[in-house]
């Protein structure tokens, strides 16, 4: 019966009825395409954030101070410590794995390049680590499992902003690092003054051995790698005759800003706070923690930028929530104007079926499952043009494509749901106050 | 609120004035005892819609109270008010206020749905009753005035009331429908010791009733007992 009254009265008001799904639609659609997009961009943002570079260097531990220039270590080959380039996933196996999102190695030589002298520099540009099971025990003794999984690794991922001209050396299929054998990449600089460019051909000499490779791109990194000739680690490693050797790994991690625990010294924090500091993802635990899984390393943070990325994606985030709770409180209101003009012209019907013996409850109900199908209307609509939305601000503010989160169907629904039934509260109120012998008298 | 089977109304020194000015009953008593069928009678704007409004709850009075089986109806709340009137009372409104976009049937049915649960069978039996067997799928806009006064008394009569409260039910009847309605009426007071206050201005309708109340600009005029 109540389903009967609501079909009869919407299909009777089409208008009236597409005026308030209308204004819903509008509030979920900006609802909907700022949660996508704020789910997609906060992960694309943090990425675009980590362009101000990785925020945590892993070296070997080291008794001398190390000589380093240009971030090339010029200690003598023969007392150079080195990392274990095969120990490196293990990096993604600590208690904050996930919050890992960048990891690169490298290894620096002073080469002969046409015979001049520069720095090479092997490295991962896209590579694929298999990470192994592994455990992870709390400082409280608590063992977690994690199961094996996979990472890319690689300098693109801790330098987005690094740009090629030609390609990139493909390392990404092979397990030992190496691949793209014979080719190199040349930074920007050293390219103007050894007059190369892309599909030229360079000689690399090291200790008596020449090789020719060939130019696959040119980088423009803005640094002092601009100076560097790359090549991936295998062949680094090879040329400069150190197996598994590494002399340093970036790494980029998202973390939180310090605050005071965390800049409590580890031996004064109580045992309960141990674990709280070692499961929050400060920087200071996840150096210790990147101690902890790969033996005789220092880990340290080299920026402070690190800190505000956190807050300026709250602030985002925040604004786009702002923007859409203003939409949605339109819409609110948009359903509350249409659902009060409908109050006024169906007051004589109101009026009689209280004076049939109607409750408010029955009355209201029949307000609020008309909000509910217009805010399901407008919900599903609005989702579906809100991906849409999503899309084009996606391609022309971020200039990244926006992937459809279907998550965000249920909560869009929900939502605008709500908020019909918000926008009918007063006019169900109004609805409650009518008067039965008034209006049925023609009041 | 025990209305067992039957309803004594008990309207004590009632005013109803609308606005400042227009007073439309002043100072009016009335007893009508359990199964009585009163008609009142007047002229047009003496106060009579007014005065059956107060009894069934739809208005308050300005002064004065309604005692329904003793108890002060003012005093109930608005959803005990709601519960009184589709538990115990049926209205035939002098304009009949059926909802346009249902059919007859419909209009019927909701007032069981707001009584308990719609139900088509009885529905339908209580349209025949009232000679529109015939018309269960028409819009208001289809029927005519009696007919829509017809649906109007099947309406009300629907939930089986203990007060039935009729403004000018046989207003748009012919002579032969008037009288099958007033034999309905007659048929349910009898049987089922219905109280039914009847408002006509028709003398030989009112003459149906035992008792013929007469309301003269707001007062009692003859018949208060
Ligand atoms: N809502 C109102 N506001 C102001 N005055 C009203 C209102 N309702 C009724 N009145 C006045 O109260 C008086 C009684 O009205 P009521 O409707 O009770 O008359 P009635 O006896 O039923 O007349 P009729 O036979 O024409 O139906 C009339 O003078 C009318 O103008
Ligand atoms: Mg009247």
């Amino acid at each position: 019966m109540l389903l009967r009254v609501t079909r009869d009265r919407l299909a009777r008001r089409k208008i009236r009825a597409l005026m308030a799904v209308v204004s819903v639609l509008v509030g979920a659609m900006i609802t909907a395409s700022l949660v996508n997009i704020s789910i997609d961009v906060s992960e694309k943002m943090t990425k675009e954030l980590r362009a101000y570079g990785a925020n945590i260097v892993v070296e070997p531990k080291t008794q001398t101070q190390a000589i380093e220039i240009g971030g090339v270590n010029y200690a003598p080959l023969a007392e150079r410590r080195y990392l274990d380039s095969d120990q490196l996933s293990s990096i993604k196996t600590i208690f904050w794995r996930n919050n890992i999102v960048g990891v690169a190695p490298f290894l620096y030589g002073v080469v002969e390049i046409n015979g001049q002298s520069a720095v090479l520099a092997g490295t991962w540009f896209e590579r694929r680590l298999d990470i192994p099971a592994s455990s992870v025990t709390l400082p409280n003794g608590t063992v977690l499992k994690e199961s094996a999984g996979t990472f890319t690794a690689g300098v693109r991922s801790i330098a987005p902003w690094w740009k090629i001209q030609g390609e990139w050396l493909n390392d990404s299929g092979t397990d030992t690092g190496s691949g793209a054998a014979g080719e190199v990449i040349v930074g920007e600089k050293l390219a103007q003054v050894l007059k190369v460019k892309v599909g030229d051909e360079v000689r690399v000499g090291f200790e008596g051995v020449d090789e020719a490779f060939k130019v696959k791109g040119v980088v423009f990194t803005s640094g002092f790698e601009d100076q560097q000739i790359f090549v991936t680690l295998g062949e680094a490693q090879r040329i400069l005759k150190v197996s598994n050797a590494v002399d340093k790994v970036l790494v980029s991690a998202l973390v939180k800003p310090d605050d005071e625990l965390a800049r409590k010294p580890l031996e004064k924090m109580t045992a309960d706070e141990q674990v709280i500091w070692y499961c929050s993802p400060y920087i200071g635990s996840i150096t210790y923690q990147i101690e902890e899984v790969l033996n005789n390393t220092t880990a340290r943070a080299i920026r402070q930028i690190s800190e505000n990325e956190g807050k300026i994606l709250n602030q985002t985030q925040m604004m786009f929530f702002l923007i859409a709770a203003a939409a949605l409180l339109a819409s609110a209101i948009g359903v509350a104007s249409t659902m009060m003009a409908t109050v006024f012209e169906r007051r004589l019907e109101i009026a009689l079926m209280k004076a049939i013996g109607a409750e408010d409850g029955q009355i209201s109900r029949q307000f609020f499952l008309e909000a509910l199908l217009i805010g399901a209307v407008g919900g599903g609509v609005g989702y579906a043009l809100g991906n849409f939305l999503a899309q084009l601000i996606g391609r022309s503010v971020f200039g990244t494509e926006i992937g459809i989160n279907f998550l965000t169907l249920p909560v869009t629904l929900a939502i605008s749901m709500a908020v019909a039934l918000l926008g009918c509260l007063i006019p169900v109120r109004r609805a409650s106050s009518i008067e039965p012998a008034i209006v049925l008298k023609g009041g | 609120m025990d209305m067992s089977e039957k309803i004594t109304v008990d309207v004590r020194d009632v005013a109803k004035i609308y606005g400042n000015q227009t007073e439309a009953l002043r100072g009016v008593s009335l007893v009508i005892e359990k199964g009585e069928m009163v008609s009142i009678i007047g002229q047009s704007g003496s106060g009579k819609t007014t005065l059956l409004n107060i009894i069934g709850g739809l208005d308050k009075p300005s002064k004065g109270a309604v005692y329904i089986n003793g108890i002060d109806i003012a005093k109930l709340s608005r959803n005990e008010l709601a519960k009184f009137r589709r538990e115990n009372i049926g209205f035939v409104f002098q304009q009949f206020h059926l909802i346009l976009y249902l059919t007859a049937l419909e209009n019927v049915m909701l007032a069981q749905y707001f009584h308990s649960m719609a139900d088509e069978e009885e529905a339908k039996h209580a349209l025949e009753a009232v000679g529109l067997g015939h018309r269960v799928g028409h819009l208001p806009s289809q029927l005519s005035s009696g007919e829509q006064q017809r649906v109007c008394i099947a309406r009300a009569l629907i939930n089986e009331p203990k007060l039935l409260l009729a403004d000018e039910p046989t207003g748009n009847l012919d002579q032969a429908n008037s009288k099958n309605i007033m034999e309905l009426f007659k048929k349910l007071h009898q049987q089922q010791n219905i109280t039914i206050i009847l408002v006509t201005h028709d003398p030989s309708i009112a003459e149906t009733a035992k008792r013929t109340i007469k309301v003269t600009d707001g007062t009692i005029s003859q018949g208060s007992v």
